[in-house]
């Protein structure tokens, strides 16, 4: 081989042989910061780019409304929080409302927002839900003992007749009990109904125990009727 | 073959090794010097950090979020939301915000006046109030100045971007390592080049082992940023909310880009580098 081509050819090979020496040694004196800097991207870094939407998602069908005795868990979706994925309605006092998982000012600006640490319906335990009452909830003011409420989801329809109202202070935290063993529907507002302005330090309540619709199972075979 | 071709052959196979040795810390010190200039560049440039707030409609944003947020807060009221109107414009917020962030980068502390903002929507409310025929009893008066001051902390609450708090503290930890790094590197690459060009007979040969280093360092410099590029990895941010992950990729893409442009400039430094070579050649010859 020529002497000039040599030379010409070192042009390539040396630097990439430095340049891959330089990766190495950066490699290797860098190891615990490339782990630290692997760790901590591994938390803000996805699997892919996210998408952000103003709408907030829905998982509710009405049209695919299922009628049972019976739900098996599998066949209940889990909403994510924000999600759409019931209907609340009253049809005396015209409550008409949609139903989010979670009680975010999103949520609430959008319906009716259930607390994420109430249970769906067909449970067997509380749903603690909540909305504005110059909003979804204004109706609430004519609520009475007896009137029925009814939840849509879409592994079925659900019916809660109620029993008790009251007015608390805000922050009152007796005045539900999640854990007990029991489908109460609690539904709250700010009280006093209709004051445009002012300090609303109040809280309504209203409390419906289950009466129709069909309970979630582990296990268990659905009946459509 | 004689005794003086053996030591000679020797002396040669000698001083490329040594120039080698020497040409791979040449390439280290580049690119580390390299690196730290590109994140001068990039990432602690406050023009950058500026630029990219405005490209990434930044602003107009958080004025939309201090708009839905206020009417959050006027909702539970049952005070129609037209209320809102003055009060919170897109200019103020743009105003606010721009020398918010601008004052705090020069590390200023920054209060924000919202006593305009406070009088603009009680004046509203009252009004509002007047035309539906409401007499305001004292709770009610109460609830008025509450909501004004609710509304304004949102305001403020969105004026407020914690990132430029860490981005002034890390730089000025930055600025400190330049200060020491960036002469002592500039020293042991000064010395390394002089040790390369005494240790050749002909200068041009010395500088042919300083070419190399720089390419590879720009080789070094580029190829990672390159990647990145192109797979778009920087996409995948997992930060909330979208005006804040908009402004967070156009930053760390132009970050990224940074290195390649220096990367370019090391590939036009090691030309300048082949035409001073083949210079000093045609003077030997």
């Amino acid at each position: 081989m020529r002497r000039s081509t040599k030379k010409l050819l070192g042009y390539i090979y040396i630097p990439v042989i430095l340049t891959v020496l330089g990766y190495v040694t950066i490699y290797l004196a860098g190891a615990p910061v490339f782990k630290l800097v692997s760790a901590v991207s591994g938390m803000v870094i996805s699997k892919s780019a996210p998408t952000f939407s103003e709408e907030l998602d829905s998982i509710f069908d009405e049209n695919a409304v299922r009628s049972t005795d019976i739900v098996d868990q599998s066949e209940v979706t889990m909403p994510l929080y924000e999600t759409y994925y019931a209907k609340i309605s009253c049809e005396r006092i015209d409550l008409l409302a949609p139903l989010y998982w979670g009680d975010s000012d999103k949520a609430l600006k959008m319906g009716v927002g259930q607390y994420i640490g109430s249970f769906m319906p067909g449970n067997g335990k509380p749903l603690l839900l909540s909305a504005h009452d110059s909003t979804y909830f204004a109706p609430l003011d004519k609520i009475e003992i007896g009137d029925i409420l009814q939840i849509t989801t879409n592994y079925g329809k659900y019916e809660y007749q109620v029993t008790e109202t009251k007015v608390t202070v805000v922050g009152d935290t007796t005045a539900y009990d999640l854990k007990k063993d029991d489908e109460q529907l609690i539904l709250y507002t700010c009280y006093p109904f209709g004051a445009l302005i002012g300090v609303k330090n109040e809280r309504f309540f209203v409390y419906a125990d289950k009466i129709l619709g069909p309970e979630i199972v582990q296990g268990g075979t659905s009946n459509d009727k | 073959m004689t005794n003086k071709n053996t030591t000679h052959h020797n002396k040669k196979v000698m001083r490329r090794s040594i120039s080698f040795v020497l040409s791979y810390l040449l390439t280290l010190i580049f690119a580390v010097l390299f690196i730290l200039v590109g994140i001068l560049a990039g990432v602690f440039n406050d023009s950058v950090i500026l630029n990219h707030l405005q490209r990434s409609n930044y602003y107009q944003s958080i004025y939309t979020t201090i708009q839905n947020n206020a009417e959050s807060v006027l909702l539970p009221t049952g005070i129609d939301i037209s209320v809102l109107s003055d009060v919170i414009t897109m200019d103020r917020v743009y105003i606010a915000a721009k020398n918010t962030i601008e004052a705090e980068i020069k590390g200023e502390s920054v209060v924000q006046d919202t006593k305009r903002i406070k009088n603009q929507l009680k004046e509203n409310i009252l009004r509002f109030a007047d035309e539906k025929e409401l007499l305001l009893e004292a709770e009610q008066q109460v609830g008025v100045e509450t909501l004004c001051e609710a509304v304004s902390t949102e305001y403020t609450k969105m004026l407020d971007f914690p990132f430029i708090k860490y981005y002034v503290q890390y730089k000025t930890t930055y600025q400190s390592l330049m200060r020491i790094g960036v002469p002592i590197l500039l020293l042991l690459a000064t010395v390394i080049i002089v040790i390369l060009l005494k240790l050749h007979k002909y200068q041009h040969q010395g500088v042919r082992y300083v070419a190399y280093s720089v390419l590879a360092a720009s080789i070094m410099i580029t190829i990672v940023p390159v990647l990145l590029l192109v797979s778009k990895a920087y996409q995948k941010l997992n930060v909330s909310p979208k005006y804040f992950y908009n402004f967070m990729v156009n930053y760390i893409r132009w970050d990224i880009s940074v290195f390649v442009y220096i990367g370019g400039i090391g590939l036009a430094i090691f030309t300048g580098l082949l035409l001073y070579i083949s210079i000093l050649k045609k003077k030997i010859y």
